[in-house]
């Protein structure tokens, strides 16, 4: 049998191509398609197509939007996203509203045919390009869990302080004016939640930043 | 020549001056001043005859250049712009063998005029940008997609019948391909849709991935910004200000660890960035025009927020923006 797919892509264009493209393909046929969010929602739960070719960027209600309603519509149709971006907000995104693959709109041919078939088997599908940016943000956020981080001109700052310098003191060690001095110990006080100077040099001292 | 009749002439010619005149003698105490003047220094109009100087001037820089010229190493110095209080001044100074003349002209309204000209240019060159990315992103790149994906099709159509124009239908996909990144990554450097939908953390994010991506140098970002949405205004200048920073610390400082910090605590937001760079003098960098510097203090300016650079020679640099959120 073959895959009944849906279009949503405000751009009429666009649709054109990609059945063009998928025209010659004899398992792949395209059922319906639209440029809102509202009637896409609507169309899949009487057409009941196997897969969305779902774009991000629709004016009114935006691709993350309709996967969302799809998914609460409780339409068992698979959502590939094929957008414009690349950045990870994107696609963690549509990945949590029930997406079931991304990939960019700069995907060729095989890769999107490719791309129809794994999600309609039940896999996730995402491009090479879209996966790295994705993992870099997954590495990120588990950074920020560990502990905010402290930059080296901090640590100096740090150090100084734990040892008693005054903000005149530290800038003139570090070539740096005392207003940057400021703001460097109130980001300190900021970043690791302290109240005052006392805390920095206990934290300093717990920490290991002086001997 | 009579002492008296000196000095009246004198002070009847100052008083005519378009701009405050104070003369002082070899120990800095003022000899002559016109109504201006003491105007410009104190809203009392206090006469300041018989006062030093260096008392009215105990400004960083202009007292440093004050005592030089007290001292006898210095003939003379012209500040252009100078923020004084609540106003901008330019001050020029001239020593003779036994007096100095220093002459001090209000600027605030010019340069209030221009700070709004900066604004209105700021603006009109951000629509602009919008316009222009909307038009790529909506537009031409959505109908480059398309185009490629029907050489593509033809192509494959092709592969049977004639192999030779379908290798060459694919290489011209290729190249299409590389069009389309291309504009993509114009139009996101021209307004990050991102910025637009999901904030300044995500654009930062997004703009350090990109540097990172390059390989030319390790930027680290550290945030404690839990990406509540901020003015449209607020996000768009620190965002610009964060890669004119960027850019800055890797083509002219030739940076290979930059720091990009976004702190808010309470009301205040705090953009740091820091670079291990070759660093640059300040004092020079005053009368330097570009390294893009005047458009970020420009915005700063926009948001009621304030600038400190600080950097040396061989030590790279430590930029601070901070604007005080409503």
């Amino acid at each position: 049998m073959s895959i009944r797919i849906y279009i949503a892509d405000d751009h009429a264009m666009f649709r054109d191509g990609i059945k063009a493209m998928l025209d010659p393909e004899a398992m792949m046929e395209v059922v319906g398609e639209s440029d809102n969010g509202a009637t896409v929602v609507r169309e899949c739960v009487e057409l009941k197509p196997d897969i969305v070719l779902m774009d991000i960027s629709m004016d009114d209600m935006d691709g993350i939007e309709t996967t969302k309603q799809l998914k609460a519509s409780g339409s068992k149709v698979k959502i590939l996203a094929v957008s414009m971006h690349d950045e990870s907000h994107y696609v963690k995104s549509m990945l949590d509203s029930g997406a079931n693959g991304y990939i960019l709109k700069s995907a060729g041919r095989n890769e999107m045919i490719s791309a129809i078939k794994t999600v309609c088997d039940g896999a996730t599908f995402l491009s090479s390009d879209v996966s790295v940016s994705l993992l870099k943000s997954l590495n990120q956020a588990d950074k920020k869990v560990s502990h905010i981080k402290l930059t080296p001109r901090e640590v100096e700052v740090l150090k100084l302080i734990a040892e008693e310098y005054s903000n005149q003191e530290i800038a003139e060690t570090l070539y740096i004016s005392s207003r940057t001095v400021d703001t460097h110990r109130r980001n300190l006080l900021e970043k690791l939640q302290l109240k005052n100077t006392a805390g920095l040099v206990k934290f300093a001292i717990q920490n290991g930043y002086v001997d | 020549m009579n002492m008296n009749f000196d000095s009246n002439f004198l002070l009847e010619v100052i008083s005519e001056a378009p701009y405050g005149v104070l003369v002082f003698d070899k120990e800095g105490k003022v000899l002559l001043e016109n109504e201006l003047a003491s105007s410009i220094l104190s809203d009392k109009k206090t006469s300041v005859v018989g006062t030093l100087i260096l008392d009215h001037f105990d400004v960083f820089d202009l007292s440093e250049l004050l005592t030089q010229i007290l001292e006898g190493e210095r003939e003379r110095f012209d500040i252009m712009e100078m923020v004084f209080g609540e106003k901008v001044l330019t001050i020029r100074c001239r020593r003779t063998k036994e007096w100095s003349i220093l002459t001090v002209q209000d600027i605030t309204r010019w340069k209030n005029i221009e700070m709004m000209a900066v604004q209105s240019i700021i603006e009109t060159q951000e629509n602009e940008r919008r316009r222009i990315a909307l038009e790529i992103h909506d537009g031409i790149g959505p109908q480059l997609s398309s185009s490629i994906l029907q050489l593509e099709t033809i192509s494959e159509r092709m592969k049977l019948k004639d192999p030779e124009t379908a290798r060459e239908l694919q290489s011209l996909s290729d190249v299409s391909n590389e069009v389309a990144d291309e504009l993509r990554s114009i139009s996101h450097s021209l307004m990050p849709r991102v910025l637009i939908d999901f904030g300044l953390e995500a654009a930062l994010r997004g703009l350090i991935n990109r540097i990172n991506a390059s390989n030319k140098c390790k930027v680290e970002f550290i945030s404690s910004f839990t990406g509540e949405s901020l003015d449209q205004t607020v996000e768009l200048n620190v965002y610009r200000i964060a890669q004119e920073l960027t850019n800055n610390a890797l083509k002219h400082a030739k940076a290979s660890s930059i720091f990009v910090q976004l702190l808010k605590n309470g009301r205040h937001l705090t953009l740091m960035v820091e670079d291990n760079g070759e660093g640059f003098n300040i004092s020079e960098l005053k009368n330097a025009v570009g390294i893009g510097l005047s458009n970020i203090e420009m915005r700063t300016k926009v948001l009621g927020g304030e600038l400190n650079i600080d950097s040396s020679p061989g030590r790279g640099s430590v930029i601070t923006v901070e604007v005080l959120l409503n």
